[in-house]
């Protein structure tokens, strides 16, 4: 209810209720400190946000576009080496759908994992040695070996991860998180996207800004996506020949003359947009602050590895996203591509899982010797997960494998979660669920309820429907998960 | 437990008095109880069938015909005038949390009050009221006011009724400056012409004021304006928005949205022409391109992607499409279940998309940008002949129709000569699968004398009813096998023939040919050498083999031609000759040129082995990708061709003949499968010689466009419109088969059978919601919010309308006009109401916060196409060039790549250069994954569904694009030199600028600290002149080289201050 009224309420409702003039006006918008929780009277106390005491503060959500195998990072199957090539049986596969990729293949037969695995740390996670550098960091990971999809498409798919539906138009998780809890700074977005340059051009899944919309809630909670080449945010900075002084002082000229106009005409959005242009002007010294990595020692830099002084790359990323973290960006998304491999699996994971795996260790320990990983949940993972059998032919040292929504892995760590922690469990094929099911909304219930979240409180009345994050399907947050 | 003591008879008797009717008002359903009951009991007692509880007995409450039905216990949950006899008023009063309701889980909760008005209403008689926007509009008596010398048409005086209930009154006239500035940019999204303004301010009559808006109605900006807000009503963009997110072609139709608007086309025809221009009689090439209407929504060609889900979404997006722009309901929700809130059920919902899901496209776009059906339009020279051609076709097709209608009687008349349908005998006929079983997994031979009569599917089941031909079909899954080991077991020495209708897989970009078998007595490779016979599906070949070894002993014979994606027939037949040319191919019943590649049988050979028969694929080999069967014949004799031409349609005519003789019984489709399929084009040679003629004026149409732009459109199947109600919206759990049919709750519920019926039945007066709709998005664009807030949503959870007896006045003014929309567009730029002032007073703010009651002359920020167009205008950029394909002007690089597939054709942004970068913003390319971000920042938004009112927001990130776009600082720089072009008096420069941007003359105060701020930035540049040329380079324009770069650059700051003030910004 209280929701509802924000988003709806007129802005000038808004700014006589609050009372808070030129205050309010600012935060009322793009970097709104208190996002649905623009409480006044003691009814609307009640419903304020966070629902509970956070774990975390922020988060962190490391995107793998195009679905990583789950064979060959984080669901360990020895068992396979002895099926290598066998047929996949039939009892196993029972009538599942397929795409339409492997739709007429013959035969399935079983493709074991080309990399061998080891066991890391106290919790003794098993891990794939491509990624030495994560697996470090073990004992802060919980592994989440059972996670399912509906859709076993890319575009539906990595939609719904996103916003918890396949279908177009409903906001994305991190806007929801804007909406629901607000900004924690003054000059920066609550909602940071990065998407990354991509490491081998190949198997490239499209992402499009629907993936950060804000769907039917309110512009202003959308992500902003950080770009890695020319201005961080778009028209950031001023044109040739405007040096800040000039910028400065025509700010104040127009600030002078909308003054004026407010005292003529008296509609409050006048001065609302007096402090937007302030705060524009804010952040052309508050985002290049942050993408200024002159600071940064190079022993920084070393552990995120050698793209990571590159604009764009993931690696360059994930220190940003440590950067957004110690600036109280809310939530911060990094969008990784080119995991689908359909074919040659082998070498392209070889080369996907370098570029990856030593910026996603160095961001969980770099976040963790600042203190940061005690109140920020980092959440890495991708749309489905990949089939056991092969795609195309089957040698000793190259396969493919397409599209499997029935079961994945991801992982959370940081804030709130159960460090050391495994949930769920696969079957000898890594194809069916034998435990802990989880299902998306299961993740994202779980991944609001860290943020101090109750998915089901969390609402928007559109089209009649107070809509959710988690949709009308029961949605249950994963305590075993939970510190 | 809760639910189900509704039922019981078991009470707590500890209730309150029961209270009679209060003397005070009448409670109103509408007003006071349904937005209690949808809000709070609606999801468990209301339209969706799915969650009404309790199960055993389960309640409704939105709908007076269900909420006095007797319960268990002998009574209704109400009893009108007893609200201590009403259980529900019992339940929601109870303390009990086992029994009250809503249930405590339900995190819904009533209020004393609304308990109270609750029981006073049932106390009052519980009288029941329709959802008002349910009901016809019908024209209020146009009330008297207390200031009749503010009203200037019926508009006014319900404003002012409606101020006054409220105790306001409206404002006086708005400075004639400000009112020609606002009349300007509402109807043409550009700003006057300063001598307008000034002409007007001297004489601001009424007459000078309707000539000024009479100039504006007649400019084409007015047609672009109004076709700039239609493109988010019809999604309208330039690429496919999935998947690739290529280049789709279809701006064409943007254009015919121009020419409409510009003729003041009245809006059922524009409406008619958009839903089913190809349908209507006599169709224009432009009333088929007003069909892109339908094409606008996304598409994909994504690999792995089945095909009915797409189509199952593209039908999906169209009727949500038709129910946001046209009925103003948001029906989607009735996609997976009964609408919570609405009449809507599933069953209205899928019976709307049926009037879509028979359009021709395929389900995947294939990645192009004129994915089929599309038009090609001709250079000029050969516009006259191509005009002449779609008319004759429009005339065949016609006439056609006219035959097509009188075909029962010509039927008639050709029986009565003593002809008939001649079956095709079913001597040797030893398979014949129907596949009409439409579930499981038994497929039943009835061919006489058969063998076997039921033969089962093994491995995976078989999917039933993706497609509908003769009757829903059958369709092989993956892995789906049908053995059959006593049929086909042949010698090449006997005659043997098979046949089948087939729809194939269409190919995909990144898929393989899709080979496989159709019928086959045949394994793999490894087994026994191909030994056996088939007929093959190679890619677009037809293909029999008939083998001992292969390849060296064996025959092979192939022809060309089968179409992919549709119903196609196929066939052979072999005469036991042991040769080649004794294999006769044919398809849809015709005999088709064959191509040898094999023939070296030799006499003595066997081909007979141990394998079964199979269909749909070879013994433990290449599967049809998805391939749809039925009627699926084997005969162990030779067909001749006479006999094959009956195949297809004729033999299941006799059929039907000969179970039902009288075609007015026939269901559509066994009309369509005698008249369309057989009696027109075969025996009719009227019909026959019109369907030739037809074919050949498509075929002149396809030539004089060629190499012409494509633009997509809508053409209406053949067959029959069906659809499926799916469970939970998923493309492969179908329910009830539907066909077109509107609304049940809505009148002339039965009218509509085709996309042109469902246009008429919008226009019907007795259509409660489509001018109502129409006329208040048209307020909502003129005075910001609608009448009815949700412009999107006119169902039970929308917003009431603020004013209803004025919109339902308009509503019927409109429709009686003979739906003239540029006549509402005058009402309301005529009335009082348009031309007050827009100062807000106390009373105003306090009494009308929003200005929903219109208290106050609208003002708001301006959309993103009209801040970029008259910055444009502003600094004499703008081209003012109508129409055409779209354009690339400025964007920040890098914005495409960051999101798009390398594969992709709109990876890299390549600008354009010269006018291209000067049109207005309606013409920039829309790309869907990443749209004109400039413009997305201004709440532009993505186009991949309908957007009927767009957020309107105020952010930190506008304020950098209007200061720093090179768009914008081009433009200021552009302006600059307009500025000096004036005169050397800084006071007239001031003037220019803001005459230009905001219409007025500056403040003696304004005046003052303007000069002081230039004088800033004079002192800056002068010192700095470096950067005084710097800021010249910004954009394409080339600067003014006669003129000083310090004292552009100075006034060039001076001009984008001027652009981005508040009263720039809005209208």
């Amino acid at each position: 209810m209280k929701a509802e009224w924000l988003a709806l309420a007129s802005r000038r409702q808004f700014l006589t209720r609050a009372g808070k003039g030129l205050a309010w006006a600012a935060i009322a918008n793009l970097f709104s400190r208190n996002g649905a929780n623009a409480a006044e009277s003691a009814d609307e106390q009640a419903a304020l946000l966070p629902h509970f005491a956070p774990k975390a503060k922020r988060a962190i959500y490391l995107f793998m576009a195009g679905a990583p195998s789950q064979l060959e990072t984080w669901d360990y199957k020895p068992q396979l080496q002895q099926r290598f090539d066998q047929d996949l049986p039939e009892s196993v596969r029972g009538g599942q759908l397929l795409t339409g990729m492997t739709a007429s293949q013959t035969r399935f037969p079983v493709a074991p994992s080309l990399f061998g695995f080891r066991q890391y740390g106290q919790a003794g996670h098993w891990v794939s040695d491509l990624l030495p550098h994560t697996a470090k960091m073990a004992d802060e990971i919980a592994l989440i070996r059972s996670m399912h999809t509906d859709a076993i498409n890319h575009e539906p798919a990595i939609l719904l991860m996103n916003s918890g539906n396949m279908i177009q138009g409903k906001p994305s998780i991190g806007s929801w998180v804007s909406y629901g809890l607000g900004s924690m700074n003054d000059d920066l977005p609550t909602f940071v996207v990065l998407t990354s340059k991509i490491p081998l051009l190949k198997n490239v899944q499209a992402l499009s800004s629907r993936l950060w919309s804000a769907g039917f809630l309110s512009p202003d909670y959308a992500g902003v996506a950080l770009r890695s080449g020319g201005d961080p945010v778009i028209h950031l900075s001023n044109p040739k020949g405007i040096p800040p002084e000039i910028r400065r002082a025509m700010i104040d000229g127009v600030a002078d003359m909308n003054r004026q106009l407010e005292a003529r005409i008296g509609d409050p959005e006048t001065n609302a947009r007096i402090a937007q242009y302030e705060m524009a002007s804010r952040m052309q010294t508050s985002i290049p602050e942050l993408t200024d990595l002159s600071n940064e020692p190079e022993s920084i830099f070393q552990m995120y590895g050698p793209k990571s002084k590159e604009p764009g790359t993931y690696a360059y990323n994930c220190l940003m996203a440590r950067r957004l973290a110690e600036r109280g960006v809310r939530f911060t998304q990094i969008f990784h591509r080119s995991w689908d491999h359909h074919n040659e699996l082998p070498n392209a994971m070889r080369i996907l899982c370098e570029d990856m795996d030593q910026p996603t260790g160095a961001l969980l320990a770099d976040l963790k010797q600042r203190g940061l990983l005690d109140d920020t949940l980092v959440v890495w993972g991708g749309e489905f997960g990949r089939t056991v059998y092969s795609q195309g032919g089957l040698t000793k040292d190259n396969y493919g494998r397409d599209h499997h929504p029935r079961c994945f892995s991801m992982w959370m760590a940081g804030g709130g979660v159960k460090r050391g922690a495994v949930y769920g469990e696969t079957d000898d094929f890594s194809y069916n669920i034998i435990k802990d099911p989880m299902h998306v909304r299961d993740l994202n219930a779980t991944i609001l309820h860290l943020l101090g979240v109750d998915h089901d409180r969390l609402t928007f009345r559109f089209q009649g429907l107070d809509q959710k994050l988690t949709g009308v399907e029961a949605a249950k947050v994963v305590k075993q998960l939970l510190a | 437990m809760k639910f189900t003591c509704i039922a019981l008879p078991i009470l707590i008797s500890t209730l309150a008095p029961v209270h009679g009717a209060p003397a005070g008002d009448v409670i109103s359903f509408n007003k006071s109880i349904q937005p209690i009951l949808s809000e709070n009991c609606y999801h468990c007692h209301g339209p969706d069938s799915g969650t009404r509880e309790p199960k055993k007995e389960p309640l409704r409450l939105d709908r007076e015909k269900y909420a006095f039905n007797n319960r268990e216990n002998g009574k209704p949950v109400i009893i009108k005038g007893d609200p201590a006899a009403s259980l529900l008023v019992k339940l929601l009063k109870s303390k009990d949390p086992d029994e009250v309701m809503p249930p405590p889980k339900a995190l819904h909760q009533l209020t004393a009050e609304q308990i109270k008005t609750i029981e006073t209403w049932v106390a009052q008689g519980a009288v029941y009221e329709e959802h008002w926007a349910f009901i016809p509009p019908k024209r209020a008596t146009v009330p008297t006011v207390a200031h009749p010398e503010l009203v200037n048409n019926p508009i006014d005086a319900f404003v002012q009724a409606k101020l006054a209930s409220s105790g306001l009154s409206p404002r006086p006239d708005e400075d004639p400056r400000t009112l020609i500035r606002r009349a300007t940019l509402d109807l043409t999204g550009l700003l006057p012409e300063p001598a307008d303004v000034e002409a007007f301010a001297k004489d601001p009559s009424e007459q000078a004021y309707q000539a000024h808006l009479k100039k504006l109605f007649a400019s084409a900006a007015y047609a672009e304006h109004r076709t700039r807000y239609w493109l988010d009503y019809a999604r309208y963009a330039d690429t496919h928005g999935l998947h690739f997110d290529n280049v789709s072609s279809v701006w064409p139709y943007r254009d015919y949205v121009i020419r409409s608007f510009a003729a003041n086309k009245p809006f059922n025809q524009f409406v008619r022409e958009q839903l089913a221009g190809d349908l209507i009689p006599a169709p224009t090439a432009d009333t088929w391109i007003a069909t892109g209407y339908i094409r606008c929504s996304v598409s994909s060609n994504e690999g792995g992607t089945i095909p009915e889900e797409l189509l199952v979404n593209n039908t999906r997006d169209r009727a949500e499409a038709f129910g946001a722009d046209f009925l103003g309901l948001t029906v989607g929700c009735a996609a997976c279940h009964d609408h919570k809130f609405d009449p809507t059920a599933q069953k209205d919902f899928y019976s709307l998309g049926a009037f879509f899901a028979n359009t021709a496209e395929k389900p995947w776009d294939e990645n192009v940008s004129d994915s089929a059906p599309a038009l090609r339009l001709p250079p000029p020279d050969k516009q006259k002949d191509f005009d002449a051609a779609v008319s004759r076709r429009s005339q065949a097709a016609m006439e056609y129709e006219k035959r097509r209608s009188e075909a029962p009687a010509h039927f008639r008349q050709w029986l009565t000569e003593g002809h008939k349908l001649m079956p095709v005998s079913d001597k040797n006929l030893e398979l014949h699968l129907l596949l009409n079983e439409g579930k499981g997994d038994d497929l039943h031979n009835s061919a006489p004398g058969a063998k076997t009569l039921v033969y089962k599917a093994d491995t995976n089941p078989l999917i039933w009813g993706e497609k509908v031909w003769f009757w829903p079909a059958m369709r092989m899954d993956i892995s789906s096998n049908v053995p059959m080991p006593d049929l086909g077991d042949y010698e090449m020495s006997e005659g043997f023939s098979a046949a089948t209708w087939a729809n194939l897989r269409l190919k995909t970009a990144n898929q393989g040919t899709g080979g496989g078998a159709l019928i086959s007595r045949m394994g793999a490779q490894n087994k026994d050498d191909h030994r056996g016979w088939e007929m093959y599906s190679d890619g677009g070949k037809l293909v029999v083999h008939i083998i001992h070894k292969w390849p060296d002993k064996a025959i092979r014979v192939e022809a060309s031609g089968v179409p992919s994606g549709e119903w196609v027939h196929l066939g052979f037949s072999y005469d036991g000759s042991g040769k080649a040319e004794g294999v006769k191919l044919f398809i849809n019943g015709e005999e088709k040129k064959t191509g040898i590649t094999n023939n070296s049988l030799e006499a003595g050979m066997t081909i007979r082995n141990q394998l079964p028969l199979n269909i749909g694929q070879r013994y433990l080999d290449d599967r049809l990708k998805e391939i749809s069967l039925q009627d699926v014949r084997v005969y162990h004799r030779t067909l001749d061709p006479a006999e094959f031409s009956r195949l297809p349609y004729e033999d299941i005519g006799a059929t039907i003949m000969a179970v039902r003789p009288d075609p007015q019984t026939w269901n559509a489709r066994e009309k369509f499968i005698v008249f369309d399929r057989f009696f027109l084009p075969k025996v009719d040679t009227v019909a026959g010689k019109l369907l030739e003629q037809i074919a050949a004026e498509d075929a002149t149409i396809a030539e004089l466009g060629k190499g012409g732009p494509a633009t997509l459109i809508a053409r209406e199947r053949s067959a029959p419109a069906a659809a499926w109600i799916l469970n939970r919206g998923v493309y492969t759990a179908r329910k009830e088969m539907v066909t077109p049919a509107t609304p049940e709750f809505l009148p002339n519920a039965k009218m509509a059978t085709n996309r042109l019926d469902l246009a008429e039945w919008l226009f019907k007066p007795e259509n409660p919601l489509f001018a109502r709709v129409t006329v208040n998005r048209a307020w909502q664009e003129v005075f910001g919010v609608g009448l009815v807030e949700t412009s999107d949503d006119f169902g039970v959870m929308g917003t009431k309308p603020s004013n209803q007896e004025l919109l339902d006045w308009l509503a019927v003014e409109f429709r009686e006009s003979g739906w003239d929309l540029r006549h509402i567009y005058e009402l309301m730029l005529s009335s009082h109401t348009y031309r007050q002032s827009n100062q807000i007073t106390k009373e105003s703010l306090a009494g009308d916060p929003a200005n929903r009651l219109l208290s106050r002359g609208p003002r708001f920020r301006m959309d993103a196409e009209v801040l970029r167009d008259t910055a444009l205008q502003a600094s004499g950029l703008l081209v003012s060039k109508v129409g055409g394909p779209p354009v690339k002007p400025y964007q920040p690089g890098g914005i495409w790549e960051s999101v798009s597939m390398p594969e992709s054709d709109t990876l890299h942004y390549k600008q354009d250069n010269g006018d291209a970068l000067y049109r207005r913003s309606m013409y920039t390319f829309w790309k869907r994954f990443a749209p004109p971000p400039s413009l997305e920042t201004f709440d532009a938004q993505a186009r991949e569904t309908v957007c009927i009112r767009r957020t309107r927001t105020n952010t930190p990130l506008q304020a950098l694009v209007s200061m720093n776009d090179p768009q914008f600082m081009e433009a200021a720089r552009k302006l600059a030199e307009r500025v000096i072009a004036q005169g050397s008096d800084v006071e007239s420069r001031l003037a220019f600028l803001s005459e230009t941007l905001i219409s007025r003359p500056l403040t003696a105060k304004e005046v003052t600290s303007l000069s002081a701020k230039l004088k800033t930035y004079s002192d800056y540049y002068k010192g700095h002149p470096d950067d005084a040329k710097g800021l010249l380079t910004t954009g394409a324009a080339p600067a003014n080289a006669s003129l000083d770069p310090i004292e552009i650059a100075t006034w060039a700051v001076m001009a984008n201050q001027f652009l981005n003030l508040d009263e720039a910004i809005n209208k």
